[in-house]
């Protein structure tokens, strides 16, 4: 579970510089661009997810 | 009383609790932020539906800009498209060939002009320089293309239906 700290604070800090940059475009009318932000913005959420479930795991398994 | 002390003292230095308290915390700390993640990642929705909502720009009328026949090959002619502060020039490149071009110079707005002899549409107040076939910079200040007009050659003349889209000026 430590590990997995740094690992979501990896992805927060990534999630959040991914929705500036999706603002920024939003407002710079680049529609085009929005799905392909919201994929990212999935992608790493899903990677979130499987990370915490793989640490818990572990953790589990080592306990 | 000095045991008491004593007691309360080790149980704050030596709490074999505390390491399993902060596990739990740090667990709870990343629930708390794959549920943000989770929230971050919903919140992008409306801005992605929003691409997928069709632009309705507003149909710009057609106008007639000149006669086949009025103008010769070489020469220009300016007319307002689509508004009245709108200045564009309409140029006869060939005799099937013509370019029109909105002559806001894209750097700070003063009339670009065809120069003939140089072949190229020219910003007098900076020395900005235009390409005549597209519109694209040549030289100089501007860093953005001249907005095309687009062209319709009918029986009856030659008529301004719209406005190319050019990279770059969508949110200008």
């Amino acid at each position: 579970m430590r590990m997995v700290w740094w690992f979501l604070i990896f992805f927060l800090a990534a999630q959040i510089i991914l929705v500036q940059f999706m603002v920024e475009s939003y407002l710079a009318g680049h529609h085009d661009h929005l799905p392909y932000y919201l994929a990212a913005l999935g992608f790493v959420f899903i990677m979130g997810v499987l990370m915490y479930l793989y640490f818990r795991e572990v953790d589990d398994t080592r306990d | 009383m000095w045991k008491k002390i004593d007691r309360y003292l080790r149980e704050q230095a030596l709490n074999i609790n505390r390491e399993k308290e902060l596990e739990m915390n740090r667990r709870g700390f990343i629930a708390a932020s794959l549920g943000l993640l989770g929230v971050l990642f919903l919140g992008a929705f409306p801005f992605a539906a929003r691409a997928l909502k069709p632009e309705n720009k507003p149909k710009l009328p057609a106008v007639r800009i000149a006669g086949l026949d009025e103008l010769k090959v070489g020469d220009s002619r300016p007319f307002q498209y689509p508004h009245d502060n709108e200045p564009s020039l309409l140029i006869r490149l060939a005799e099937n060939k013509f370019r029109s071009y909105q002559i806001k110079c894209t750097h700070l707005g003063c009339p670009v002009y065809w120069d003939k002899a140089t072949y190229k549409m020219t910003c007098p107040c900076h020395n900005g320089f235009f390409s005549v076939e597209d519109g694209s910079v040549l030289a100089g200040p501007p860093q953005r293309a001249l907005p095309a007009v687009e062209l319709d050659l009918r029986a009856d003349g030659v008529y301004a239906v719209g406005l190319v889209p050019v990279e770059g000026h969508e949110g200008v």
